[in-house]
């Protein structure tokens, strides 16, 4: 549980190595690259300038990346980007050439016939419709003395067709929920009225293309057959694609990652700086790779490699890496969730890896469902190669444990019985439905406990910051946990018949508390600036807003107390949640006959395991974020992003 | 109706409310360039999708678009008639009484002009199932006499039997009071025998405020449009208003059109709060219908909410219809905005 130290580095060397040096620093893994000048105007005032060259990578990079798209190659993943024989530039294009000349053909030619096949299905489609006319389309379009027009009518205009008088026929076809499809004829003489009739009633003519000559329905079956063949012709050329795929997948996707790898690396070029023929560059490395990564360019005679502190360039932001261990570090994502502490912040990972897996075992407490969650952790993180999986293996296991307390098995809750009375203990330790009260009143205990350790975690990073209004004053500070834990106290006293509420207990541990949270602001001006003022911005409002300002502030944080402890409710809530759907299910298996039983159990087990484990899953994170979280963590800080880390998995 | 009833169908009134254009819809509409870039984005909304689904939105027509919307919402109305079992129920049959008015005048138009062709190309095919009118015998009336003799036995023949009374004085004008007239009194007295008295108030108040709008409309237009004098305003007046003959009457004394707009505007602080500077008349008054049925949608009045989705389509379909036309004429998309009511 902690955050890696850090060093600045510096790196200057000879432009000609640039390149070489850029590859060495994306190597290592564990570079975090800065702009050599981060204030505006200091690169001029030096004389350094920030390089800014177009990088030649980028349409070579594309192409490329559209060809492994046709063929169907999978880019995400690198294997290995240390591919012999890529140096330069030139070593890509002359591949991208050659591939370009062997799957160009293949590819051409699917387009055509996709071409064709969008052009002769949708004539087919509007064929489909004429097809109870009955006559070839020449004869049609040929008639002498008959003006002819196929197309499309609106079901309302067709009703209105009635209302008219002139001499004209409408032959629909076919109808679908908006359309007649079909065609109207008259005589040559009526044309124009007609024709003007009809596009007054919307009607959309549709124009048969010049390859069509018979009846519809021979033209339409000819159609689907060029459209078969195409389709088949596409499918060959899938095959033939997918067999290049196959063969030299490989070795195009090692050949992309390797651009992308150079592409991206030149990228990095817009963060240095040069002067006279030299490069600057700087960022951020882990003390503790800090003689590895000189060592890496010790084959390189021009390139120098210094370390600074990291705190002795006040512009740049420390980048924040996370130290965890095996317990912990499948926490990280829910931790980054909300946001990657600071450089000089705490690492809340190990203590929401705790109580994550503590709450998660107590509220999906049973021993058979926490296996069945434990072997699918196991299966995502081995099988599917899936983050999660870990953090399943850890909550399953939990609640394995709390479900053997609770004596829980699939929803059986005396299977176990034999098992506590082998071990001497006679019956399970806890009988959900016989202890409410402890279970809601430990589920708050729990609450408390964990609320205290936040506000401890929040007076370090206060001291740690020397933030001392945070650390000292604040609500979660000195004062608020005094306050807060002496009122627990003066509660728990008052319930177990043990006043402890004298006088001097009150005036000492929670007035003085009260006024030091009130006061806050102004104490912590008095102990840092020596100086007594309401407000950090002199002059900003009076007593009076301060009092009123303060007043409402104090109002909420009461709430915040008693809210946030009561929340911790719901953590004895689903523990009888948990046990009573369990209930229902074995309510229902006893209503049916035996062979049936089996079934319910175990499509009720599935049903609980989904929703509920969902459920708690989310009340939990719920519980870090708002009843942990905010009492210290801020979660301000930028993660340390070396260059060069998502290009590859080997390297490391 | 049960109350449980009438809250789902309250409930199912405001769903879609909630599903119609808002005010940031019409800002992107009015920024299109073509009627296919307006057909296709309400292809894409939710409120239209499945109306416009079988369209093609490069190819259609500008007043099929229109049509279109206008159908969807006469069947929304006879849906949500139907689903309350209120076929029988006069006020929730004023929808077609007020689309067979607009039909009569629309036939009448086409008599008076000879051109019958108009009457059958603009008339909505979607009433001839609704309707007890026989619309195909009506569109072959020459005369308003003959037209006249086709509606006897209906509930036109009075209205009707005004308007052939008139003999040579019968222009459009005049059919058009009659006809209106007749159709608002069947509504408001519809809404005074059919409706809870609470109800009644509340919808009758709107009404006459629609009214209002109307004749405030109409009288803008023929002083700014003929320069009309006041007599010939008060005789195009549609009686029922919320505002008071003395008010209406002071408004057809103003000199000129700008004038009543001024007259307009302080004569309610509440009315001027809806003109922008630029507006047109038109928009303001729409903008007032809106306010009233969005008011009356909020109602626990299952009558009131009804005319109310009844009025908000309507201020809908009208102002898709404005957008389409600004587009056709190429006005600016501020300009559009300037017509459109939201």
């Amino acid at each position: 549980m902690g955050i890696e130290k850090m060093l600045l580095v510096n790196v200057v060397g000879s432009m000609s190595e640039l390149d070489k040096t850029l590859l060495r620093c994306c190597e290592s893994g564990c570079f975090h690259i800065e702009p050599a000048s981060v204030k505006s105007g200091q690169s001029q005032k030096k004389g350094l300038e920030m390089l800014s060259e177009k990088n030649p990578y980028t349409p070579i990079l594309k192409e490329m990346g559209e060809i492994c798209r046709r063929l169907g190659i999978q880019t995400d993943k690198t294997i290995n980007y240390s591919e012999p024989g890529f140096e330069v530039l030139e070593d890509f294009e002359r591949y991208l050439e050659k591939l370009k000349s062997e799957i160009k053909t293949h590819i051409d030619e699917r387009q055509e016939c996709y071409k064709e096949i969008s052009e002769k299905g949708a004539t087919a489609k509007q064929l489909h419709h004429m097809m109870g006319m009955n006559a070839n389309f020449e004869q049609v379009f040929n008639c002498e003395h008959a003006h002819i027009r196929l197309g499309k009518l609106p079901v309302d205009s067709y009703d209105k067709l009635e209302y008219y008088d002139e001499t004209f026929f409408f032959v629909p076809f076919d109808k679908d929920k908006q359309f007649y499809w079909g065609m109207y004829f008259c005589t040559k003489k009526d044309k124009v009225i007609v024709d003007e009739i009809f596009s007054s009633l919307y009607f959309e003519r549709v124009r048969i293309p010049e390859f069509v000559h018979g009846t519809p329905e021979k033209e339409y079956e000819e159609l689907q057959d060029r459209i078969n063949k195409l389709s088949l012709r596409v499918e060959e050329i899938n095959y033939e694609l997918s067999r290049i795929s196959e063969t030299r997948g490989d070795e195009i996707r090692k050949i992309y990652a390797l651009l992308r790898f150079r592409h991206n690396t030149f990228d990095l070029r817009k963060n240095v700086a040069s002067l006279n023929n030299k490069f600057y560059m700087k960022g951020f490395i882990p003390k503790s790779r800090s003689e590895n990564f000189k060592k890496l360019f010790s084959d390189i005679r021009s390139v120098s490699v210094t370390y600074l502190p990291p705190d002795s360039e006040p512009d740049l932001t420390i980048p924040t890496k996370l130290k965890n261990g095996w317990f912990s570090r499948p926490y990280i994502s829910l931790v980054e969730m909300y946001g990657v502490p600071v450089y000089n912040g705490i690492n809340p990972t190990l203590f929401v890896a705790i109580t994550y897996t503590l709450l998660f075992g107590i509220m999906f407490g049973d021993l058979g469902q926490g296996f069945v969650v434990w072997l699918a952790g196991l299966f995502m993180t081995y099988k599917l190669k899936n983050k999660f999986g870990a953090l399943l293996t850890r909550c399953g296991f939990s609640s394995m444990i709390f479900g053997f307390v609770f004596g829980s098995f699939f929803g059986f809750e005396h299977v176990l019985d034999p098992v506590y009375k082998a071990i001497g203990m006679g019956h399970k330790p806890i009988e959900i439905f016989d202890k409410t009260t402890f279970i809601l009143i430990s589920a708050v205990a729990i609450g408390v406990a964990i609320i205290a350790i936040s506000m401890i975690l929040n007076i370090i990073t206060g001291f740690k910051q020397h933030d001392y209004e945070k650390a000292v004053f604040g609500c979660n500070g000195i004062a608020g946990f005094v306050f807060y834990s002496s009122v627990i106290a003066a509660v728990l006293g008052m319930l177990t018949g043990k006043s402890i509420t004298t006088a001097g207990y009150v005036i000492l541990l929670i007035v003085i508390p009260i006024i030091c949270i009130f006061c806050r602001v102004p104490f912590s001006i008095a102990v840092k600036y020596k100086r007594w003022q309401l407000s950090e911005h002199e002059g900003e409002g009076g007593i009076g807003n301060f009092i009123v300002e303060n007043f409402f502030e104090m109002f909420e944080f009461m709430l915040s107390y008693v809210s946030n402890t009561l929340s911790f409710l719901r953590v004895g809530g689903f523990v009888l949640c948990h046990a009573g759907m369990m209930l229902v299910v074995m309510t229902i298996m006893e209503m049916f006959a035996g062979a049936a039983q089996p079934i319910i159990v175990v499509v009720g087990n599935l049903f609980v395991m989904a929703m509920e484990g969902m459920i708690v899953a989310i009340q939990i994170i719920r519980l870090e974020f708002y009843e942990v979280f905010s009492r210290f963590y801020e979660g301000d800080g930028i993660p340390f992003a070396p260059v060069g880390e998502k290009l590859t998995t080997d390297i490391e | 109706m049960t109350k449980a009833s009438v809250n789902a169908t309250i409930t199912k009134i405001r769903a879609l409310h909630g599903r119609m254009l808002t005010a940031q819809d019409y800002k992107i509409l009015a920024g299109k360039k073509s009627v296919s870039e307006v057909a296709e984005y309400l292809r894409t909304h939710e409120r239209f999708s499945h109306l416009l689904a079988g369209i093609d939105a490069n190819t259609i027509h500008r007043g099929y678009l229109e049509e279109l919307i206008r159908k969807s919402n006469f069947e929304l109305y006879v849906k949500l008639r139907d689903f309350q079992h209120l076929k029988h129920d006069e006020f929730y049959n004023c929808v077609c009484l007020k689309y067979e008015t607009q039909q009569l005048l629309s036939l009448i138009a086409s008599i008076l002009s000879g051109t019958r062709e108009q009457f059958i190309v603009s008339f909505p095919a979607y009433l001839i199932r609704q309707t007890k009118l026989d619309f195909q015998e009506l569109s072959k009336c020459q005369s308003l006499h003959e037209l006249s003799k086709a509606l006897e036995g209906t509930r036109y023949e009075k209205p009707m039997g005004q308007i052939v009374g008139l003999s040579d004085k019968a222009d459009y004008l005049s059919c058009e009071i009659i006809l209106r007239t007749h159709y608002f009194r069947n509504l408001l007295q519809s809404i005074k025998n059919d409706l809870p008295k609470a109800d009644a108030a509340l919808i009758s108040k709107a009404v006459r405020s629609e009214l209002d709008v109307r004749n405030v409309v109409n009288a803008y237009r023929m002083k700014a449009y003929f320069g009309a004098p006041s007599e010939l305003m008060k005789q195009s007046r549609l009686p029922f208003s919320k505002m008071g003959k003395e008010k209406m009457e002071k408004l057809y004394e103003c000199r000129s059109a700008e004038e009543m707009i001024e007259y307009v505007r302080q004569a309610s602080p509440g009315i001027s709060a809806l003109f922008e500077s630029g507006d047109f008349i038109e928009t303001a008054m729409a903008r007032l219908n809106l306010k009233a049925a969005k008011k009356l949608l909020r109602t626990q009045s299952m009558p009131a909410v009804y005319y109310a989705i009844l009025q908000l389509c309507d201020i809908e379909a009208d102002n898709i219809t404005h957008i389409i036309e600004g587009i056709r004429y190429e006005l600016s998309d501020e300009k559009i905005e300037e017509l459109i009511a939201y």
